[in-house]
């Protein structure tokens, strides 16, 4: 009889982990809505969703076409736990078209597409230095399309 | 001591399956291997982007949205037509996931495209049509009464209403994502994605010359068709994606034979005081009347049997 104890500790802690996975999950569209998307304001928001969970040393690419004549604003925002995003945007050669990191870490940035193409959007969060606990939380990355009445 | 094991086992079998829906929950994968060193070895890139690359990382694909595909249609210089929009009639007919998921995205490509147009009503009965949907498919709450509500009162402020739209397509998304049903949500974008293509062949009236920037618009959708088959791609197990992936190979065939042709590599020039980075390529497009007629011809096969 004495398993029942750790039988129950189990179980209880299994329904922590799902609910806290569920609450994870809710908590980066909220963090998508609330956070993210008012940076690209003045830009509509594409309507996209692209938000996930990520720990220091990991990293993400998002593949997007962008169209001829069109302006888009990126926006990659991390919780205030992460440390700083570095951001890159790839040509579909993998040659770097723009770098944060000569921008101060910006996590908004606008692109302008004189001709259309697909482009790799490459996101890493630095490592966390040795020995230290790896902190992780929700990222998003939204892109924004510049509405009718505020084109150049 | 039996009836404690069991259930020992049960809880230890419900940590593998949680653990495992943990690894994988929403549009994008995990890639390791060969096909990305394949791809590597092709180009020159610096070597800390080489290390990050061989990394295992999350992939998102995205593809243009309802509501960017309505704003590239209304730029092209194309015009309103209320014929092309799925008649919102056929959404009782919609019951299994398949259909009322990718019309769904259907609805949400009608609503986007009417209110680019300012199709005051059309907008609103889309809008009640994409919630029955989402309803359906268990995801109520991404399109609620207050957003219905909010787009009525905004009808005049087309930036107000593109963002209930924009709104509302990513709570379908994320909820759907949310609830472990990334394919479902998969099935969704494919569907939007469709909609978009079949309204803008349907506006050419069958012709290359008659406006060259909607055929354009048309032509580099070949580049979106390798997201869309990504996308599906990494959801392949299910039956309703494998059946989409034969779909949207037979699109593939057609748009194979169109030759995007690359004059000049894109070239960025940064604007750092302004915060924007123009791109600059040069690229020319080939296209013959007989491959675009059975372009036409395939999408409209194609979005028939997703409204059906």
């Amino acid at each position: 009889m004495k398993l029942v104890v750790p039988v129950r500790l189990l179980s209880i802690v299994f329904l922590v982990l799902l609910t806290a996975f569920g609450h994870t999950q809710a908590q980066c569209l909220s963090f998508a809505r609330n956070i993210a998307k008012p940076l690209l304001d003045p830009y509509i928001h594409d309507g996209n969703y692209n938000a996930t969970y990520m720990e220091e040393g990991e990293s993400a690419e998002l593949y997007k076409t962008f169209f001829k004549g069109e302006n888009y604003r990126l926006v990659v925002s991390g919780v205030d736990e992460l440390p700083q995003i570095h951001i890159r945007l790839l040509d579909d050669q993998r040659n770097v078209m723009f770098d944060n990191l000569n921008h101060n870490f910006v996590n908004v940035w606008n692109f302008t597409a004189e001709n259309t193409g697909t482009m790799i959007v490459h996101i890493k969060i630095p490592d966390a230095g040795e020995n230290k606990k790896i902190i992780g939380g929700c990222i998003a990355i939204l892109f924004g399309v510049e509405a009718e009445g505020k084109r150049r | 001591m039996k009836k404690v094991a069991r259930y020992s086992l049960f809880v230890i079998s419900a940590f593998l399956l949680v653990g495992l829906s943990f690894a994988c929950t929403c549009q994008q994968q995990k890639r390791q291997g060969t096909e990305e060193k394949e791809i590597i070895s092709s180009v020159t890139i610096d070597e800390r982007l080489l290390e990050d690359f061989n990394k295992s990382k999350l992939i998102f694909y995205s593809l243009p949205s309802p509501l960017e595909t309505a704003m590239l249609i209304k730029r092209s210089g194309a015009g309103y037509n209320p014929d092309l929009l799925n008649d919102l009639s056929n959404t009782s007919r919609y019951n299994t996931n398949l259909k009322m998921a990718l019309n769904l995205g259907v609805y949400s490509t009608d609503m986007s495209y009417s209110s680019l147009f300012d199709q005051t009503q059309s907008t609103i009965n889309y809008m009640g049509g994409a919630r029955q949907l989402a309803g359906k498919l268990g995801v109520l709450e991404a399109i609620d009464e207050e957003a219905i509500r909010r787009l009525e009162e905004n009808m005049n402020n087309r930036e107000v209403v593109m963002d209930i739209i924009s709104e509302t397509f990513m709570n379908s998304n994320a909820y759907l994502v949310e609830q472990d049903r990334p394919a479902i949500a998969v099935m969704v974008l494919v569907g939007a994605w469709v909609e978009g293509l079949y309204i803008a062949t349907q506006l050419t009236n069958g012709s290359l010359e008659a406006n060259p920037e909607l055929i354009d618009r048309i032509v580099y959708q070949k580049l979106s068709l390798t997201t869309v088959i990504n996308l599906l791609e990494s959801h392949r197990s299910n039956p309703d994606i494998s059946f989409l992936i034969e779909r949207m190979n037979e699109l593939k065939m057609i748009f194979d034979e169109i030759k995007i042709v690359t004059v000049s590599d894109v070239e960025a020039e940064t604007h750092a005081e302004q915060k924007i980075t123009i791109l600059r390529s040069e690229a020319e497009t080939f296209i013959t009347n007989d491959t675009f007629n059975r372009l036409l011809e395939k999408i409209r096969e194609i979005r028939t049997e997703f409204v059906s």
